[in-house]
């Protein structure tokens, strides 16, 4: 069953167009990833999304239903995780949590047992009666995932949660996002980190300029794009002839040697590695350490907008 | 009432603004009120040291000269140049009357034709209640001679002069009387509230302005937005909460005021004090409204407290508080008209007034003026956070924009 499903959205701010005729589907179940150079529209479809945002034209639905304004039925079953720290400077740890708690659960015990597991699913027990202003950049993220997955919503929206946090927190909020996953909520996921993507997105959409480029599983994007396998082979001293020899493999694109290596870029393929290696061993060529690495996210990015990511 | 709960407790959690803006300034308030003296004035008026030269020698103005001197304590002053100059430097004389060659006759002239009466030349040493009292009586002392001399046109000199002394011999007979339900009102009580003008406008606003930039931050407003509280519900429980912050402020400027001047204002009729309090309360919406467009226009807490004590100090100023309003001059005063706090002063006075306080229908029209003010200004803050909602194409449940939903 589709829980998102946004048809032809259109988003202008002024002249400029932040999404132009978007398309999005979701799944339930899934960790949708949304992946984009910033201004490319990730939050602003979010947004547009959540109707936090006026849109000049398209259809949203969310769990089947049409999203209005007012679709309070609908907003209780979401859950935002913003892009910056909302939460209150004034208020504690419990009390910012409990807060947010309690704009979409009015039983108090039952409150008292949301906020409660929320904590303990963010580890943040031992700084229930801290101020945000005393937290570190990574406890008051997760703070802030706390404040929006309270509720125990059924989709959660993540913007950007590990910006600026140190690496022990980035794993404590994927592991985090995955244990969600796997308790039932779908997931929509934005980042322009394409290892997190990577690592926990069932699913990844590549957006630009307001428009979907690219959309399906990691090996769905890799297999969209022609980038292929890239083999590094440590050959200092080559005997005359070894890489036009290489290079005339019919799986090699490209080829370079910079004085201790052999750089390849080959087509995808089972055997590319061991033909290469045996190429070298037919011709007596003394190598090391041999690399062979994948197309990444980041190259199928890289193909299909043309640019590195921005910022 | 979770939104007006969380509200409460981030204005609690900065007690600092409560100790500085409704603490400290209300007790500075009772110290100005204090140091204000209500009881009956024991001082009397001296008269005058004068002096008379009379160039003119005639019937007029030697009776002029008689009555000058027999008001004030009669020095003698040359009539010289060098003389007149010592006799003020020294001040041996305060007063000094110098009627002209000549008066006499261009008075009479005068008064028969209608034209523009002769003037007599006036010393003073230094301008004191005194000499203004006695410029005064001459004043009256001419203008008393010159209806003689219109009314009884063929009198002579003599005669007018006789029949102005006898009229200048009468006096009225003045007491003050205490009667029991209008005692004179607390001065020092007046001076307090006036104060408290700025303690009010400060606190409400600088208090409200930080609950309302709480909610304003843009990620927290789309939280908050995302959620299925609608939005008219979660800017009612925020007004409702800077509500009672003001009525808290409001409740502590009455209850201190009325501890600090109880004793002074005892045996005023309770309607009085409670239409100069009720002024105070209107004068409190205006400060609420003032914290609202504050707090939509920044979330910087360093800019709201300056924004609010400029502000406050200016409107202060034009209000009377730090100089009266009698001492500056009439653009001042115009610009002051502009201000709420001109309303609210002429509030806080007509409902003390001694002659008849209380809800009287000028006490009235000030407070709805205040209001208006009050009015006036959210309309401005609810413009200004329109045209915010407009700029980020937020929808805004609490203003007048309405998403245009294609789908809808």
């Amino acid at each position: 069953m589709a829980i998102v499903e946004v048809r032809n959205l259109v988003k202008r701010y002024g002249e400029v167009l932040a999404l132009d005729h978007f398309n999005l589907q979701i799944e339930e179940g899934e960790i949708f990833g949304l992946l984009g150079p910033n201004g490319s529209g990730k939050t602003t479809s979010i947004n547009c999304l959540l109707q936090l945002l006026t849109y000049d034209k398209g259809d949203i639905l969310l769990f089947g239903e049409p999203m209005r304004p007012n679709s309070y039925d609908i907003k209780r079953r979401i859950g935002v995780v913003p892009q910056d720290v909302a939460v209150f400077d004034e208020l504690s740890v419990r009390e910012n949590i409990d807060y947010f708690c309690g704009l979409y659960v009015s039983d108090g015990a039952r409150r008292r047992a949301l906020v409660d597991e929320a904590i303990e699913f963010v580890g943040l027990r031992d700084y229930t009666k801290f101020r945000p202003r005393k937290l570190s950049g990574g406890l008051k993220r997760r703070l802030n995932i706390a404040c929006g997955i309270v509720h125990k919503p059924d989709l959660i929206f993540f913007d950007e949660p590990t910006v600026a946090v140190d690496p022990q927190s980035r794993n404590a909020i994927l592991g985090g996002i995955q244990r969600l996953n796997a308790e039932g909520a779908t997931v929509v996921y934005t980042s322009h980190y394409m290892e997190e993507v990577e690592q926990i997105c069932s699913r990844i959409m590549i957006m630009d300029r307001g428009e979907s480029l690219a959309c399906g599983t990691k090996d769905d994007l890799v297999r969209m794009v022609s980038t292929g396998e890239k083999v590094e082979v440590e050959a200092p001293d080559l005997p005359g002839g070894t890489l036009e020899a290489l290079g005339a493999l019919p799986f090699v694109r490209r080829i370079s040697h910079d004085g201790t290596s052999i750089h390849l870029l080959c087509d995808n393929g089972p055997h590319n590695l061991a033909t290469i290696l045996g190429v070298l061993q037919e011709r007596a060529v003394v190598f090391g350490r041999v690399y062979s690495e994948p197309p990444t996210l980041n190259d199928v990015f890289l193909e299909i907008t043309g640019k590195e990511l921005r910022d | 009432m979770q939104v007006f709960r969380a509200a409460l407790k981030a204005f609690f959690r900065h007690p600092i603004y409560l100790l500085i803006y409704v603490v400290l300034l209300s007790c500075m308030g009772v110290f100005m009120g204090m140091s204000m003296n209500d009881a009956p004035s024991d001082e009397y008026l001296e008269w005058p040291r004068v002096a008379v030269v009379d160039r003119d020698g005639q019937e007029l103005s030697q009776g002029l000269r008689a009555f000058v001197l027999d008001q004030g304590e009669a020095v003698e002053v040359h009539d010289s140049e060098r003389a007149l100059q010592d006799a003020v430097m020294q001040e041996l004389a305060s007063y000094i009357l110098i009627i002209p060659k000549g008066f006499s006759a261009d008075f009479a002239r005068a008064a028969a034709t209608g034209a523009k009466m002769p003037e007599v030349q006036v010393i003073i040493s230094s301008q004191s209640m005194d000499v203004t009292m006695m410029d005064s009586l001459v004043d009256e002392y001419l203008g008393v001679a010159r209806t003689y001399t219109v009314a009884l046109a063929d009198a002579s000199q003599s005669e007018v002069v006789a029949r102005t002394n006898t009229a200048m011999a009468h006096t009225a007979n003045v007491s003050v009387v205490q009667t029991t339900d209008a005692p004179p009102l607390s001065n020092a009580f007046l001076v307090y509230l006036q104060f408290e003008g700025y303690t009010i406008l400060l606190s409400i606003a600088v208090c409200s302005a930080v609950v309302i930039s709480r909610f304003g931050r843009e990620e927290m407003h789309r939280r908050v937005a995302a959620s299925p509280v609608p939005q008219l519900s979660v800017n009612l429980q925020i007004a409702a909460a800077c509500l009672v912050i003001m009525l808290a402020c409001w409740a502590f400027v009455c209850v201190l005021g009325l501890v600090a001047f109880g004793g002074r204002i005892a045996g005023v009729a309770a309607p009085v004090v409670a239409a100069a309090l009720a002024a105070l309360l209107c004068y409190s919406l205006f400060g609420l409204a003032f914290g609202f467009l504050v707090g939509q226009m920044t979330d910087n807490e360093l800019v709201m407290n300056a924004v609010s004590n400029i502000t406050g100090l200016v409107i202060s100023f034009l209000g009377g508080v730090w100089i009266s309003l009698d001492l500056v001059g009439e653009p001042i005063v115009t610009i002051a008209k502009f201000t709420p706090v001109y309303y609210y002063n002429g509030a806080i006075k007509a409902a003390l007034d001694p002659a008849g306080g209380g809800f009287t229908s000028e006490a009235l029209a000030n407070m709805g003026i205040v209001c208006l003010f009050a009015l006036v200004v959210f309309c401005i803050g609810l413009a200004i956070s329109g045209i915010r909602a407009g700029r980020m194409g937020v929808w805004n449940g609490s203003s007048t924009k309405q998403l245009s939903h294609p789908a809808a």
